[in-house]
């Protein structure tokens, strides 16, 4: 069962039916408890893998090896079941879509508790998937919501990086763009490579990492527009309103990550 | 690169398709959502529908077709036609919109689109746009913004107007030319490029395509550089297909999605 988190951001409606199109099950998470993830029994703390220890907000540091090869799609099967007595979430896999204000959306993240449930299931590597405002919320800070009253206003913080705002005539970006998958990508290795995605955004993700760039597009520069590491994937387009390519890469990821 | 969008539109009047010239002369053109499901296939790149039946009954049809649709076509659809408020547009966004064009409502009451732009963002208000040249022979030429789907001249300038309502909270400008609607002399070439130029948000290009020449021109830097054009009556009456329509414009040099 896949989870959509739903916090009141944009067309989800478009991300329910295209995994309903694909025979996904998939249904809205009622709340930041339902993805609360146990340790495991016995090895490695979730929490180990993937960096994000003792509550920092920037976590995933450097040095942490979690690399594309890493067999993420066993921690998925992890969170389906839960093992030895132990619940787990009652979800495979989450996916966090969205349309919408930086600031907002990290306003009703934080007052829902959804943050810190985010944060955990990411630090746990379980499979993951953001989309628009999904992946921008990852990062730490964005020119969407410069500090106010002296205070900065913070993402989600588990990539480090910023969101700036595209400089060029037209703004927001509508439409379909041409889109170039890492060929070390788990995801976009197996897709058609430079094809159109369909985006609607006027900001872009600068990840302090270039490694975290899983794919790229061309709009006033060349940005990023997608990321990856272990089971986390964040997209900037619109997988749902992309097409066949982009159910394609629903489904895909769905496969790659053992989700379903 | 940013590919140019060809997007089809679907005059729908209590369920069915219909085409007119001018905004006059109205002809069935088909089942809406069979024609959404042919063009999805065709490679449209968008899909705008709007409603123009009268009736609160059209409007609850158009909406049922929305929804069918959004289960099945996965690109952006946007509906237009007699949304007056923000509670119209959330009827069409909860039907499966992603995005609602506001014309009339908007010229009757222009801070309705920095509500809808509050309530969903820019980036889901479309402001449609139908001009009409008034200027004379020899005159510096300029146009009129119409209500009441082109029946009543407000008086206000059109190119003035997309920039207020993009100040407003408009995240796109559907431009229409009376002048040219469903006439075949193609699209307004000179109003699409002085929008196109004067506004930061896309301009789609509405009104008047005839042949394969004229959507492109309406699509090229140094034509009407309309970020998409909107085509019915090409693609309904079958005079032409998107993918026809996206080869030819490939071949004149302008990108175009596969």
């Amino acid at each position: 069962m896949i989870g959509v988190i739903n916090y009141g951001a944009g067309n989800l409606g478009s991300v329910m039916n295209a995994l309903a199109r694909l025979g996904l099950p998939a249904r809205f998470v009622e709340g930041p408890e339902e993805l609360t993830v146990r340790r495991r029994p016995g090895g490695a703390t979730a929490g180990s893998s993937i960096g994000l220890g003792g509550g920092s907000s920037v976590g995933l540091g450097s040095g942490t090896s979690v690399g594309l090869a890493s067999p993420v799609g066993q921690t998925g099967q992890v969170g389906q079941t839960g093992q030895t007595g132990q619940t787990g979430p009652g979800f495979s896999a989450v996916i966090f879509p969205g349309d919408g204000h930086f600031a907002t959306a990290m306003q009703v993240l934080e007052h829902s508790g959804y943050d810190q449930a985010i944060r955990e299931w990411i630090a746990a590597d379980l499979p993951f998937l953001g989309i628009c405002i999904g992946l921008q919320l990852l990062f730490e800070t964005s020119e969407e919501a410069p500090p106010a009253d002296g205070r900065e206003i913070r993402g989600l913080s588990v990539i480090p990086g910023t969101v700036k705002k595209f400089v060029g005539p037209k703004v927001p970006q509508i439409g379909w763009n041409e889109t170039r998958g890492s060929p070390r990508s788990r995801l976009f290795r197996s897709l058609p490579d430079r094809s159109f995605y369909y985006y609607i955004h006027s900001y872009y993700v600068v990840p302090a990492e270039a490694d975290w760039t899983a794919a790229e597009a061309d709009y006033y520069g060349t940005y990023c527009s997608a990321v990856e590491r272990g089971a986390l994937t964040a997209v900037q387009f619109h997988p749902e309103k992309s097409g066949t390519l982009g159910l394609e890469l629903l489904r895909r990821w769905a496969e790659v990550y053992h989700v379903g | 690169m940013l590919a140019k969008r060809i997007i089809p539109c679907l005059d729908v009047d209590d369920g069915r398709v219909v085409k007119g010239v001018k905004f006059e002369g109205i002809q069935d053109a088909g089942d809406p959502v069979e024609l959404a499901r042919r063009y999805n296939e065709q490679g449209a790149d968008e899909l705008t529908f709007l409603d123009i039946g009268a009736s609160y009954k059209s409007r609850d049809t158009l909406m049922e077709v929305v929804r069918q649709v959004a289960r099945e076509v996965f690109i952006p659809l946007c509906v237009g036609g007699g949304i007056r408020t923000v509670d119209d547009m959330r009827l069409a966004m909860n039907a499966g919109a992603d995005k609602v064009s506001v014309c009339t409502a908007a010229l009757r009451n222009p801070p309705l689109l920095t509500d809808m732009a509050r309530a969903y963002g820019s980036q889901c208000v479309v402001l449609s746009i139908d001009a009409k040249r008034v200027s004379g022979a020899g005159e510096e030429p300029h146009w009129h913004a119409f209500a009441k789907g082109g029946r009543e001249d407000t008086g206000i300038d059109a190119i003035q107007w997309a920039i207020d309502a993009v100040q407003l909270g408009a995240g796109e400008i559907l431009l229409n030319s009376i002048d040219a609607d469903g006439t075949g002399v193609g699209y307004d070439l000179d109003l699409t490029r002085r929008v196109g130029t004067t506004v930061s948000v896309p301009v789609i290009a509405s009104g008047g395509a005839g042949n394969l020449d004229q959507i492109v021109d309406a699509l090229r830097p140094d034509g009407g550089n309309a970020d998409a054009a909107l085509v019915a009556s090409m693609l309904h009456f079958g005079i032409t297909t998107i993918a026809e329509i996206k080869t030819y414009a490939e071949h004149k040099g302008v990108l175009v999605r596969w």
